[in-house]
């Protein structure tokens, strides 16, 4: 991780956003933190860090109100949750990237997909999955910054960010081949 | 590319259902009102938002190059004497720029907006016969005395930022003089019987004004220390067995480098490269990196061939360490640097029982948290944060709790559900540690935090002379810190800093005693009967000797160089 951050925000207008954003979504954090974590201080470690995190991509945030704003906030607490709770219950995770075989899958296989069906399919995929496709695809990060948001290195977030768009490809074939999640 | 433009829309407009959707399975408002936040959240996060503009920087990759930084010392000191500093840092950047694109570079991007930042006081040391200090004011951007005298005329001196700026005094109808202050340009004119010199350095302009003569307040002015403009040198106070300085390089504008070596000619490079604008490059194709915490600045070490790096900052200044010496005997060196810290000062336990190691480590600038583990998986916690004057909360439902004492401060130790744990704090901070050990262990560990006491905040001189090192370090429950460092030549070097709230004895029998400012705080200078310089001064809340045998002028200058707010 050779992204050295220390902090913060510096300019006005991006203070005046961050707080906008503190005090909108403080409480759906927390719930969301709660239900991953099941522990309030560590929900509010959560929240905290996640609000550091934020200060990094404030630019990626116009309205504060939008779905894509909540869903972005959702997919930052969520992944900074999964993080704690891994270091907490010391989880022995295998790295999804470690276990599963890239499928090669050309560039064009949701041109004649009808976007309901992606919707759907969408849902079905793991969070890992769904969060870093649209992390990628909807809010427009770049690799470097999609692995420092999940806390992964590089090749890691290249790697899953390949994983997921294949098994995206998958799930509209019917999901011939099972995906391994752990 | 993962995705053609075309699927990209079509994931977007999917996206965008998929968010609504999710959204609306969302919790609204009402239905977390009841959540609720605890004091101490509260408090971190009013201080996030609070948070003024701050420098913000980042390092991009790496670092090191031993040859820019050569290069760079060279081309400063060609180009001193023609360039203003401005243009000397473009110089500086383009150079490197261009010399090392295809590499990765290390950049910190500080806003040089003047305004953020505060001045690093300087004062002049002269001052005309029958003027005492009357007033000192602190703008943080701008450092102002008044010094007057019974006649009520008084002198004012002003010291305040140039970047980016012009200083306009007005000097219409007037005919004004340039002078030279220690080689600096300047001027001086007379308008209404108020005499005015001004001059600059890099960094900040020099105001003295008042209706004493012009050549009183050229001594005045000239009396000022700022042979560093603005650069404050800083150097490692350790340096490993064997090890002597052999070359010191200072432009005294960006860059102060030391390289140590030894018998067996493996020279250590240190380097001190001023932020503003620069940036330089190492390529680190083959090499092995790992993030580094230097009293809590986030670094770098790199790794490659024989030599290693160590490469940290603290926003205003680049620290490197080179050579083929043991990485930790490097970071060390880095740690041994000092740094004037503010605001959350990790303090780590020095003992940690048998078996136990480092398992995870998390801090924010208000929050240390360490867990250590054996190889039974068993984990000890260990937390620091800030007492901000909240109280602290722990959850004691169903224990007994009873008062201990950690090193005189207060705290409670209390067993639930099999774990041990204790809390304690002062005034700066809270300390919790707990874990399924035993209570003994856990308060050995406690006792080996090197908390200070009652805020004493140990200071020590960030300028030392040549080759001089610690020699000895002591801290004393009664309340005063004392450090003596030696040099290879039988100097000695002696400095102490107590508490003032007593008087200070010093012996001055039959030695002539001179009256002196530190950085305007009023002191003594003499020597002693065993022919030792001494510098005694003091503020409001501590005093400082400070004795040795070597010259008057550096034990001045070690004093000036202890960062007193």
């Amino acid at each position: 991780m050779l992204n050295l951050y220390l902090t913060l925000i510096d300019t006005t207008d991006d203070k005046k956003k961050f707080e906008n954003l503190y005090y909108e979504y403080r409480t759906l954090m927390k719930y969301i933190a709660s239900g991953i974590l099941k522990d309030e201080y560590l929900a509010e470690d959560a929240v905290h860090e996640s609000f550091l995190k934020l200060t990094r991509y404030l630019n990626k945030i116009d309205d504060i109100k939008c779905p894509k704003t909540k869903t972005f906030i959702v997919i930052i607490i969520r992944s900074v949750s999964l993080d704690i709770l891994k270091k907490e219950k010391r989880i022995k995770t295998t790295d999804i990237e470690e276990i599963v075989n890239i499928p090669s899958v050309t560039n064009d296989f949701l041109e004649n997909i009808e976007v309901e069906e992606l919707v759907s399919k969408i849902k079905s995929l793991p969070d890992t999955y769904r969060d870093i496709l649209e992390l990628k695809a909807y809010y427009n990060l770049s690799d470097k910054e999609i692995a420092d948001m999940l806390k992964i290195s590089l090749s890691a977030a290249r790697k899953r960010l390949q994983r997921a768009r294949a098994a995206l490809k998958e799930s509209l074939k019917g999901g011939e081949e099972d995906v391994v999640f752990k | 590319m993962l995705f053609s433009n075309k699927s990209i829309e079509k994931l977007n407009a999917a996206f965008e259902i998929y968010n609504m959707e999710l959204c609306d399975s969302l919790p609204h408002d009402y239905e977390l009102e009841n959540i609720t936040f605890s004091e101490s959240f509260d408090s971190k996060m009013q201080k996030l938002l609070k948070l003024e503009q701050k420098p913000y920087f980042y390092m991009i990759n790496t670092v090191g190059k031993r040859v820019a930084i050569i290069i760079l010392s060279v081309l400063i000191a060609l180009t001193a004497t023609t360039f203003s500093v401005k243009a000397l840092r473009e110089a500086v950047i383009d150079f490197i720029t261009e010399t090392f694109k295809t590499h990765t570079k290390i950049s910190v991007n500080v806003d040089e907006t003047p305004q953020q930042k505060n001045v690093k006081k300087v004062c002049p040391h002269y001052i005309p016969q029958g003027y005492e200090i009357e007033s000192e004011l602190d703008f943080g951007t701008m450092y102002r005395i008044i010094f007057n005298n019974d006649q009520n005329n008084p002198i004012e001196y002003n010291q305040k930022f140039n970047y980016g700026t012009s200083y306009n005094a007005n000097t219409e109808n007037i005919e004004y003089e340039r002078i030279q202050i220690n080689s600096l340009d300047g001027i001086s004119y007379t308008k209404d019987e108020c005499r005015t010199v001004i001059f600059a350095d890099e960094v900040y302009y020099y105001t003295i004004q008042g209706n004493a003569s012009i050549e009183e307040l050229i001594k005045m002015a000239e009396s000022i220390p700022i042979t560093q403009n603005g650069f404050v040198k800083m150097q490692p106070l350790y340096i490993p067995d064997g090890y002597t300085i052999e070359e010191e390089i200072n432009d005294c504008i960006s860059i102060y480098s030391i390289t140590y070596n030894n018998e067996a000619n493996k020279p250590i490079v240190y380097d001190q490269i001023i932020t503003l604008s620069t940036g330089y490059s190492i390529n680190t194709e083959d090499a092995e990196c790992e993030t580094v915490y230097i009293n809590s600045f986030e670094g770098m070490t790199i790794v490659k061939n024989e030599y290693t790096t160590v490469v940290f900052s603290d926003g205003e200044y680049y620290y490197t360490l080179v050579g083929r010496a043991l990485k930790e005997e490097l970071i060390k060196m880095a740690e041994s640097i000092p740094i004037p810290q503010e605001g959350f000062i990790k303090m780590k336990p020095q003992y940690i029982p048998e078996d136990f190691t480092v398992s995870e480590e998390n801090d924010n600038e208000e929050f240390l948290r360490i867990v250590y583990r054996n190889s039974e998986n068993v984990p000890i916690s260990y937390s620091q944060q800030i007492n901000d004057d909240s109280s602290f909360t722990t959850d004691t439902e169903g224990t007994d709790f009873e008062t201990i004492y950690i090193n005189s401060f207060e705290g409670i130790k209390y067993t639930n559900k099999g774990f041990n744990k204790i809390v304690f704090g002062n005034e700066q901070y809270f300390f919790t540690i707990d874990g399924k050990v035993a209570m003994e262990e856990l308060i050995k560990m406690a006792e080996s935090i090197s908390i200070t006491q009652d805020g004493f905040k140990k200071l020590s001189p960030m300028y030392l002379p040549k080759n001089f090192v610690v020699y000895n370090e002591n801290y004393t429950e009664d309340v005063s810190y004392l450090l003596e460092y030696r040099n290879n030549y039988g100097n000695k070097l002696r400095m102490v800093q107590g508490n003032n709230d007593d008087s200070v004895n010093v012996n001055t029998e039959d030695a002539k005693v001179e009256n002196i400012y530190i950085n305007s705080l009023e002191g003594i200078k003499y020597k002693d009967n065993n022919g030792y310089n001494n510098v005694v001064f003091a503020n409001k809340k501590y005093h400082f000797i400070i004795t040795g045998n070597i010259d008057m002028e550096e034990i001045i200058k070690v004093a000036e160089s202890i960062p007193i707010e």
